[in-house]
């Protein structure tokens, strides 16, 4: 009797049903997750502060920015705020895979074990987005277009209107994006895509800065024709209706706000596919890489002592560990981006010249995050007692292993494509030298400081909360240093550029390598000292991050 | 066992089979009253939490010593301050008579450690993660390769050699950490839960490598959450409760005549008689 009475109770009636209560409990969880994250480590505590003021300042200045536009009463305010949009939902999809932006918590795979539909996961998710800092910051920023259109009530209202819209597109965009990329970094062929499209880039490299020197040049009569063209696309249909209301095309603003409709329906379609297909792949996880076919691998390659193991697994790690990967990615692209930049200033071509080293610039001190991606698995050198030096070495060998070649080749192909060979011993030079130097400054950085990275199993465009302003801090502090060592290098070579005297240019490559290999040996000492000394310290670090 | 360069004082029998009483450590010979470890007043705060609160322990050189204690009592704590993986706040931690916190160096190279909760190098493959070790811990690369090529016979990994270590079961990584343990022949084994997850087969092929060792003249510490298996396997066992040693010696003196697991609830505290709540005993 008793259990029959009992009986309706136990039934789910203390489980909430709605799919409403649901995304609200996922939603607080992801905030209670952050919350306990950053309250169990004071330094990305310091970074989500740093961020959220960052944020603070960007919501000041478009009040500002957007404030004297509308007073202004320009004709050009619609094509700013096009544009401007466009390039705002775009930065969406983008800037996560450039700055390590994902939320893992939400992730499918997490709620595996639960009933809750894949709709109310992606409700959730999305909604989670909506209340983070970047979501907030956005959506008002829309929302304050509205003082732009001061002189145009009915514009005004509209663009606050529109700024849900905006919102959404930019969500879905960026949620599509993080789906796909994350479903790309856990497929095996992960390493062979990206291997193959650095490849790709760098051969594409030659042709593409030939081909488009000799195009169309950007001027400013073209800028209205870009935003005509933007209002047509996903990206800024939204921003364009309230600007076609003001310039009284009706007809125009709809057929906007249609498009910028079927642009979210689409989106959320197109997630919705690739969400279901990541969720699914989550429940069968598929073997990582199977066999290996040669069982030493790079142990052959480096000599059989403690830094040359490391050197071979950490190699072995820059080819099967997606988080290295990401960081060799801007290789073939920061030339090619210089070029785009610095064309200009019409210089000429000898300009060229200091493409390696602003490429080097962002990635010579690469290894400052190595022991943070190691985790707990330092332990291993710490059990085993390795000379801080040996781990030091071990880790700037195999990246000078891979990096040494793939700058030569890189500074070859810039040279013989932009004209500027003779310059090539001075670039070689300096570029190794900041190589050398790069590394010495990461030995030093990474033996104190540890960058918030993803877990191992995680994608590689995972983030932790508040790893924003630290990573930046980290990579901004070892970039200045870089250039602060490789200055006298890089005046040489400015020289030499300048000049240029074929005496200069072979000058510039002993100078570049000598102070390289300096700051290389002190840096890899220095470092390894404090290693020596802290290294338990730094391990019970990694153990509170993971 | 064809060009093992034995370390000083190791019984070179480590990764083969046990090749009893030949090798007596000539340390521990000529001072036989020093502890494979001894630790005097270790401390440890996490926080406001004290996690080990002044734990002294002695483990006699050639014992095979449990270290048994509820959840969150600070074994792994313990361990890990005196292998040099965790910073003592108080106390020392001395290996054969080396400071661990002073001479870590000299210390470590007389240690083999089986860490929990730690990640592997886990994109090498079994192999190549032996070998690392190997080469961490100095030994020349024909030593490493003729030992890590026993270590996986004896663990039956050699299947798995060329596999990535992110593809082993659980089971398979812990036997791999325990390879990475030997390979540089320590005369001190650390084992933190090397049980966990095991099959039945290979804990008892463990259990008889562990024996092995232990006859050769070695000294093995585990942890365990299984009185059984502790009760069975060691001849010393320590109790640890919320970061203190409630009880040390013997097996049989711990143990005190009743079974290690009625004297361990005895000693711990913490059971309770109850059937749970009525939802989850009615259906």
């Amino acid at each position: 009797m008793a259990a029959q009475l009992l009986t309706p109770t136990l039934a789910p009636a203390p489980i909430a049903q709605k799919p409403t209560s649901i995304v609200r409990v996922l939603v607080s969880l992801r905030y209670r997750i952050m919350w306990n994250a950053l309250r169990r480590n004071t330094w990305q505590l310091v970074g989500a502060i740093i961020g959220a003021l960052y944020g603070l300042g960007v919501l000041g200045m478009a009040l500002v920015g957007l404030t004297a536009l509308g007073l202004s009463n320009s004709p050009f305010t619609g094509i700013v705020l096009i544009l401007v949009g466009s390039l705002i939902v775009l930065g969406w999809g983008i800037m996560p895979l450039v700055t390590a932006g994902a939320d893992r918590t939400l992730d499918p795979a997490r709620f595996a074990v639960f009933p809750i539909s894949p709709g109310t996961l992606r409700r959730a998710t999305l909604l989670a987005g909506a209340v983070g800092i970047p979501g907030i910051i956005t959506g008002v920023v829309a929302a304050l277009t509205g003082l732009a259109w001061i002189h145009h009530p009915l514009s005004a209202i509209i663009a606050v209107l529109c700024a849900p819209l905006v919102l959404l597109t930019c969500l879905l965009f960026s949620q599509l994006v993080m789906t796909l990329a994350t479903r790309l970094a856990a497929s095996r062929r992960y390493r062979e895509i990206i291997g193959s499209l650095m490849l790709v880039l760098v051969i594409l490299l030659g042709p593409l800065i030939a081909g488009l020197s000799n195009g169309v040049s950007l001027s400013l009569d073209v800028i209205p024709q870009a935003a005509e063209i933007a209002s047509w696309t996903p990206f800024g249909a939204a921003w364009a209706i309230p600007a076609l209301v003001a310039e009284g095309d009706a007809l125009g603003a709809i057929l906007r706000l249609v498009i910028a409709l079927a642009s979210v329906a689409l989106l959320a379609w197109l997630w919705g596919i690739a969400y279901d297909a990541a969720a699914n792949a989550a429940k069968s996880p598929a073997a990582a890489s199977g066999k290996v076919r040669d069982a030493r691998g790079p142990f052959r390659f480096y000599p059989a002592s403690a830094a040359g193991a490391i050197a071979a697994r950490c190699l072995i790690y820059w080819f099967r560990d997606p988080r290295y990967a990401r960081s060799l990615l801007i290789v073939p692209i920061m030339p090619f981006l210089f070029w785009f930049v610095t064309r200009q200033f019409e210089a000429g071509p000898e300009l060229m010249a200091f493409a390696v080293p602003f490429m080097l610039l962002f990635t010579a001190t690469a290894t400052f995050v190595d022991i943070a991606f190691d985790g707990t698995a330092f332990a291993a050198h710490v059990s085993h007692g390795v000379r801080g030096i040996d781990d030091r070495r071990g880790r700037a060998w195999a990246f000078l292993t891979l990096i040494t070649p793939l700058t030569i080749v890189v500074a070859i192909v810039v040279a013989v494509v932009s004209g500027t060979a003779h310059l090539l011993p001075a670039v070689l030079g300096v570029g190794i030298g900041m190589l050398l130097a790069g590394n010495g400054i990461a030995s030093v950085q990474s033996a104190f400081f540890l960058m918030p990275v993803p877990d191992p199993e995680d994608s590689p465009w995972a983030s932790k909360p508040g790893s924003g302003a630290l990573s930046m801090a980290g990579t901004f502090g070892s970039m200045g240093v870089l250039l602060v060592l490789s200055a006298p290098a890089l005046v040489l070579l400015g020289f030499a550029v300048g000049t240029g005297s074929t005496l200069l240019t072979w000058l510039t490559l002993p100078v570049g390598l000598g102070i390289g290999a300096l700051f290389y040996w002190i840096g890899v000492r220095w470092g390894g000292r404090i290693l020596d000394r802290t290294a338990p310290d730094l391990l019970a670090r990694l153990a509170k991050h993971a | 066992m064809t060009e093992h360069t034995p370390l000083p004082g190791v019984p070179d029998s480590i990764p083969a089979a046990p090749q009893p009483a030949a090798a007596v450590p000539p340390e521990t010979a000529q001072h036989p009253g020093v502890p494979a470890l001894e630790i005097r007043g270790l401390a440890k705060r996490f926080g406001e939490k004290i996690a080990v609160n002044g734990i002294s322990l002695s483990i006699p050189s050639g014992s095979f010593y449990g270290l048994v204690g509820p959840n969150g009592a600070g074994k792994t704590t313990t361990l890990s301050m005196a292998t040099g993986l965790l910073r003592p706040e108080f106390g020392t931690a001395l290996i054969y008579g080396v400071d661990m916190w002073e001479h870590p160096v000299e210390a470590k190279r007389l240690v083999g450690n089986l860490a929990d909760g730690v990640r592997l190098f886990d994109r090498l493959t079994g192999q190549q993660l032996v070998t690392y070790h190997g080469l961490l811990s100095g030994l020349d690369a024909a030593t490493v390769e003729s030992r890590a090529t026993d270590l996986l016979a004896l663990l039956d990994l050699q299947g798995a050699a060329n596999t990535l270590v992110v593809d082993y079961s659980a089971g398979m990584t812990k036997k791999i950490a325990l390879a990475c343990a030997l390979i540089h022949a320590p005369r001190l084994l650390v084992l933190d839960e090397p049980f966990e997850s095991v099959d039945p087969v290979s804990a008892a092929n463990i259990r008889d490598i562990l024996h092995g060792y232990v006859s050769g003249g070695g000294t093995v510490i585990v942890s365990s959450h299984s009185m059984d298996l502790v009760e069975r396997m060691c001849d010393h066992v320590a109790v640890i409760a919320a970061g203190r040693v409630v009880a040390a010696g013997t097996v049989d003196e711990v143990r005190a005549g009743s079974t290690l697991e009625d004297r361990f609830v005895q000693l711990v505290g913490g059971r309770h008689q109850q059937e749970g709540p009525e939802w989850l005993r009615n259906f």
